[in-house]
């Protein structure tokens, strides 16, 4: 205990500056790799997005900002129903797929590893062909002479054909088809999550197959289901192609409404305002969802 | 306090029970019988089906020959949630999004009980488990042991026929595992419930059982007692798997009023004979436990004895463990007590020592055919 302590006090501060420097080195190269994607970001989400501000506060002839735009645009009918219609059919479109997608995940964590890549391929595939060819795809498939009223007809099942093509209920299905993958993958994660011991202990304890499956597995499952929706129902609002393909007109949705303000009139104002009040209810609703989805999180990191 | 398998009707019987995944036999023709009130313990490797046979009594999964038998009703078409089989899972299996009273109160609400009752119920299995106060908590908010105590809290209060424990203290550290065995074992005797317990721990099924069955390969190959289990194994298998042990070559030299005679490193040992008698000249595998030799200085007159050279000691608290060279190729695992009043003396590396054979008697012989059964495999 008695050995002079000056020697180790050095070494110790050397190797504190060779431990600052290492550090120092590291960040600067972090800082290096994230660069490209800081600029990248900056260039096309951060500019575009203060444009879209600047567009929408400013009118001609106005000096300053205005919030001209806004006011009409809030006081629409047209306006306010096609916003009203964009939010009602993404939620549809948006429990259309978590029907489907639910019992499918479910499904998924039981099977083996062929069916479960025949799950994922079947309902990924989708997303592999542009959105162009897929409605186009659904064009032939709901049309007066297509696949279903050729069934139908054939089996009896209506006299006439049904209209299904450029109404609202063939854009939920051709839509409902392309978000199932979002809503599945979530849903699969969260389920390969539990314990499959959790419902073999609730069987155990006296609950059938189903009372165990909507008693542990659907409650236990609500962060995948949260996530899956929020997904769903941010991609369907903002969808363009599918509903102008497969709706043909009938209708309008928000980003048709932006486009045509944008492409059509030419009006950049209308088109910038229209698409940040689209942006603040698409956000109000994630955020909704995430604070619904907080409360169905167990477990440590919760409370 | 010690039930006998013969006399009561069996809570549990398993009529040759198989289990098979495509060409694996996971559970190969099972048959036991539990008594009321039994303590079973299914021991055996990881891998040699004892998950899988589990499931078969629960009704998780089908078997695939022979018949589960519960208090003379045979289980095999009978809904899982319908055999009223508590089982506890390794990973306890605590319902996350449930408080621990909702969790204890889950199977009682499955079967309608009335709310008051069902609170009432609550409260006395927590007293029971000594974790009163804890009934609002959250599992996640629950230590390991407090965990396992509430998933034997919930699956004790619905009174099932039989319980089931599929390695249940696998995820606990070594001196939390020691007081839970002793802690269900005691909750589950005060109850009578019948058990059956799984575990690849075999100090664990010691401790714990009434009856311990060792499972290899799928089979229950010998299923007894501990203590006979210990002293009488019934093949090479057990022997092995159970407490450690010397596993020497042997050789038949004859028989003589009862005892046969058995070569074992040039020297003869006289071992009473218990069932079959072997032919001369047949190669065998002893089995002697290390705490069945003893180590002196002097050569003893009265008995045979092998003369070697510590190799190893090792202290281990109360016994000492040595490892003894017999000429070139053969080790001896010899185990003394320390404080035994005979041999307090404590040998070290390189003392040459007279190995002899305690009692003849717990010496067992086994047929010598097993693969890979040599002098050196005691160690
Ligand atoms: N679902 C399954 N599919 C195919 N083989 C399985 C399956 N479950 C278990 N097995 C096989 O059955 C045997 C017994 O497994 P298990 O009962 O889990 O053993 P233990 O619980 O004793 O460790 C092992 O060989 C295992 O590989
Ligand atoms: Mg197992």
């Amino acid at each position: 205990m008695d050995r002079p302590l000056e020697p180790r006090d050095q070494s110790l501060s050397t190797s504190g500056a060779r431990a600052r420097r290492a550090v120092w080195s590291r960040q600067l190269r972090l800082w290096q790799l994230v660069l490209p994607a800081t600029l990248f970001l900056v260039v096309y989400f951060v500019v575009p997005l203060g444009m879209l501000f600047y567009f929408s506060v400013r009118a001609p002839g106005v000096s300053g900002v205005t919030l001209v735009h806004f006011r009409k645009l809030l006081t629409d009918t047209f306006f306010l129903q096609t916003l009203g219609l964009s939010v009602r059919l993404s939620l549809e479109v948006t429990a259309v797929a978590l029907v489907l997608g639910f019992p499918l995940a479910y499904l998924y964590t039981r099977l083996g590893p062929v069916w479960r890549l025949a799950i994922l391929f079947v309902t990924l595939l989708p997303l592999l062909t542009s959105a162009v060819v897929r409605s186009f795809a659904w064009i032939v498939i709901l049309g007066k002479h297509g696949l279903i009223n050729t069934v139908f007809i054939g089996t009896g099942l209506t006299d006439g054909p049904v209209k299904l093509l450029f109404t609202l209920d063939g854009v939920r299905i051709a839509l409902a088809q392309v978000q199932l993958p979002f809503m599945l993958l979530p849903l699969i994660n969260a389920m390969e999550q539990l314990d499959p011991s959790l419902e073999h202990a609730a069987v155990s304890l006296g609950a059938s197959q189903a009372r165990a499956f909507f008693k542990v597995t659907v409650p236990l499952s609500a962060p995948g289901v949260v996530a899956g929706a929020i997904l769903s129902f941010a991609l369907t609002i903002s969808a363009f192609i599918t509903p102008v393909m497969v709706g043909g007109g009938s209708f309008n949705v928000m980003p048709t409404l932006i486009y045509q303000s944008a492409i059509v009139t030419l009006d950049w104002s209308t088109a910038s305002t229209t698409a940040l009040i689209l942006l603040v209810v698409a956000l109000a609703v994630v955020w909704g969802g995430m604070t619904l989805g907080r409360r169905f999180r167990y477990g440590p990191g919760s409370a | 306090m010690t039930p006998s398998p013969t006399n009561a009707r069996p809570d549990l019987r398993l009529v040759d029970v198989s289990r098979r995944y495509g060409p694996v036999t996971a559970v190969d023709r099972v048959s036991l019988d539990v008594a009321p009130g039994e303590f079973v313990t299914l021991l055996g490797p990881s891998g040699c089906g004892k998950t899988t046979l589990l499931k078969c009594i629960a009704g998780f999964l089908p078997p695939s020959e022979g018949q589960v038998v519960l208090r003379d009703e045979v289980m095999n078409d009978v809904l899982p949630h319908l055999r009223n089989i508590g089982i506890v899972f390794q990973h306890y299996a605590l319902f996350p999004h449930m408080t621990v009273a909702d969790n204890v109160a889950f199977g009682l609400r499955m079967r309608k009980r009335a709310r008051t009752a069902i609170a009432g119920r609550v409260q006395e299995m927590l007293r029971l488990v000594r974790l009163p106060g804890f009934a609002d908590r959250y599992p996640h908010q629950l230590s390991g042991g407090q965990q396992q105590r509430v998933a034997l809290a919930r699956v004790l209060a619905v009174e099932p026929v039989l319980l089931l424990l599929d390695e249940p203290f696998g995820a606990l550290d070594k001196k939390l595992r020691v007081e839970m065995q002793l802690e269900v074992k005691q909750l589950v005797a005060l109850l009578g419930m019948t058990t059956i317990f799984v575990t690849h721990d075999q100090e664990e099924a010691m401790r714990m059982s009434d009856r311990v069955a060792i499972m290899h390969a799928g089979r229950i190959v010998q299923c007894a007692a501990p203590e006979v289990i210990y002293d009488r194994p019934c093949d090479l298998f057990v022997a092995d798997f159970i407490g450690s042990s010397n596993l020497l070559d042997g050789r038949i030299r004859g028989t003589s009023a009862g005892r046969l005679r058995v070569e074992v490193a040039g020297v003869p040992l006289e071992v009473p004979c218990h069932a079959s008698v072997r032919p001369a000249g047949e190669d065998v595998v002893v089995m002697v436990r290390p705490e069945n030799l003893a180590l002196s200085e002097t050569w003893p007159s009265d008995r045979p004895a092998w003369a070697g050279v510590v190799s190893l000691a090792l202290h281990t608290g109360p016994v000492m463990e040595y490892e003894v060279v017999v000429g070139e190729t053969w080790r001896l695992r010899v185990s003394r007590p320390r404080m035994q009043v005979e041999s307090a003396r404590v040998w070290a590396k390189g003392d040459r020592v007279a190995v002899t054979v305690v009692d003849l008697k717990a010496v067992r012989i086994f047929h010598g055919d097993t693969a890979g059964a040599t002098s050196v495999r005691s160690l």
